[in-house]
């Protein structure tokens, strides 16, 4: 009986919450606008009825400052309609008001004040104008690095993992990514720092001793521009070229200098029609490096090598990133989230290629594929987000020395930052 | 030379919703603009986010927008995109 009750209070007070859902009111956001003396007042739910004191211009007060601080000036509100297609009532204005280039840079203050007759309590909605309106430094995140948003990629990683087992060893493994973005362009396309660097990626125990030998190292001058497209599938274009990069492999010393150009093809996502909360995304991706080797090793993985002969360097890039997730009902975040990438590099030239079988290592000088397959699963439940949980599953081979990743399945911590203030760029391509 | 467009709200809030990848799913009266979201309309990532900030620039050219002045994360409602633009476009 008493469980019946609850249920019954619980049941209305959730009817209660969608009823107020879908009752109108206002948002608390005014915005003028330039080319006519209107101020646009937000609303959420339903346009208010024709007798409502919304739309009475007596419920409506104005004033208007050239500073924060400064004094006020009234204008007059002449009437007042409603815009349902935006959302918006608007107040048409007269009197003393700002010129039309004034508008967004002044100090609005609105008071909405029904007669007492009217159930509906009193409002004081403003606005500001933005930094950039004002031509002022920008406030939020005064840091250089930020904590990353929802579903907003890292530009700066840095993940662990460590591994400890009877008979070996400690074994730590890294991998630290940067994309640093400038907001000046070139040609449109904006100038950038990336760096991919991999540690102990494929060190197996038994492990004698407890070292820390950078595998695989990738940085250089990166320029990126997003075109958007909206054709059919193909929603924009990812494009990043890196001009020069290096590829540098410290276990094997060696060393490339290399010329890359990647495209990717952002498709439109894909979407539950049921689950809108379920989507998937796919961007495949083409590219090619170009280069030259300057760092010969004379032996890899212990295997003396003769590489006299392996100079240039030209090979085609193929391959795709591919993600699957639940966002939450907010949308400020993924509840699950799983992504994946695949490379293919086609060398047209020789270059080393390392394979293991039964523990026995060779190394050839060969134009086969190098496949490259990742996937990760990122988890932040607490609200200090520049630390994730990651797990992680690599395999394959990546340059300089395309040294093989077998099956390596990693859990750690990932410590991860956002540039603040950054021009908008797609996640950096590798 | 190319005339500015006025920034009414209906011309941003128009831009917005057609610089998504899938505008044909707001659908008044039943979809709102400020109960849809841009993750609603196919904005759900990092890489959909930046070709979406750069479809809006494109379209209010020769009007100028700061990209960080833009609100174009997935839970950003299309009203509150839309303010953005008419707030910080110079």
């Amino acid at each position: 009986m008493r469980s019946k009750a609850i249920f019954g209070l619980l049941l209305c007070a959730a009817g209660s919450l969608l009823l107020a859902q879908d009752k109108f009111s206002l948002a608390g956001t005014v915005l003028p606008e330039r080319s006519a003396a209107v101020l646009d007042v937000n609303y959420t739910g339903p346009a208010p009825e024709n007798a409502s004191p919304y739309l009475d211009q007596r419920s409506w007060s104005v004033r208007w400052s050239s500073d924060a601080d400064g004094p006020t000036t009234e204008a007059s509100v002449d009437s007042v309609s409603v815009s349902t297609a935006t959302q918006k009532i608007q107040l048409h204005l007269s009197g003393t008001v700002p010129g039309a280039d004034q508008r967004m840079k002044t100090f609005w203050t609105v008071l909405f004040n029904p007669p007492a007759s009217q159930p509906v309590l009193p409002q004081v909605i403003s606005y500001a104008p933005s930094s950039t309106q004002l031509n002022k430094p920008k406030k939020g995140c005064s840091t250089y690095f930020c904590p990353p948003g929802a579903n907003q990629p890292p530009d700066v990683s840095i993940t662990g993992s460590f591994l400890a087992a009877g008979g070996t060893k400690p074994i730590y493994a890294f991998s630290a990514k940067g994309n640093l973005v400038s907001r000046k362009t070139v040609f449109n396309f904006n100038p950038g720092i990336a760096a991919d660097i991999e540690i102990n990626q494929n060190v197996q125990p038994p492990n004698n001793r407890t070292r820390f030998d950078p595998d695989s190292i990738t940085a250089g001058l990166s320029f990126t521009r997003v075109v958007p497209v909206q054709k059919s599938r193909l929603y924009g274009l990812n494009l990043q070229l890196g001009l020069p990069s290096g590829e540098f492999s410290r276990t094997d010393p060696s060393g490339n200098i290399i010329v890359s150009g990647m495209g990717s093809f952002v498709l439109t996502p894909w979407q539950g029609r049921k689950h809108r909360s379920l989507y998937a995304t796919l961007y495949p991706l083409i590219g090619f490096e170009a280069g030259h080797n300057f760092q010969k090793p004379s032996q890899v993985s212990g295997v003396p090598v003769n590489f006299a002969n392996y100079n240039g360097i030209l090979r085609g890039v193929l391959g795709g990133d591919a993600a699957v997730g639940v966002a939450s009902a907010d949308r400020t975040a993924n509840v699950f989230l799983i992504s994946a990438s695949y490379r293919v590099r086609l060398p047209a030239l020789e270059e080393p290629f390392e394979k293991s079988l039964h523990q026995v290592t060779a190394v050839d000088l060969t134009t086969k594929a190098r496949n490259w397959v990742e996937a990760d699963i990122n988890y932040a439940p607490w609200s200090f987000k520049y630390i994730s949980l990651t797990a992680k599953y690599q395999y394959g081979s990546l340059p300089p020395m395309f040294n093989l990743v077998d099956h390596k399945f990693s859990l750690g911590l990932s410590l991860q930052a956002v540039q603040s203030h950054k021009p908008s760029s797609a996640p950096a391509l590798k | 030379m190319i005339s500015k467009p006025d920034l009414t709200p209906e011309f941003c809030l128009h831009v917005i919703i057609n610089a998504t990848p899938s505008p044909g799913n707001f659908q008044p009266p039943a979809s709102t603009p400020s109960g849809t979201t841009l993750f609603d309309l196919g904005v759900v990532d990092g890489a959909t986010s930046a070709v979406f900030v750069q479809g809006v620039k494109s379209r209010i050219f020769p009007w100028h927008l700061n990209d960080s002045d833009l609100a174009s994360s997935p839970d950003t409602t299309l009203q509150a995109a839309a303010d953005s633009v008419q707030a910080n476009a110079f």
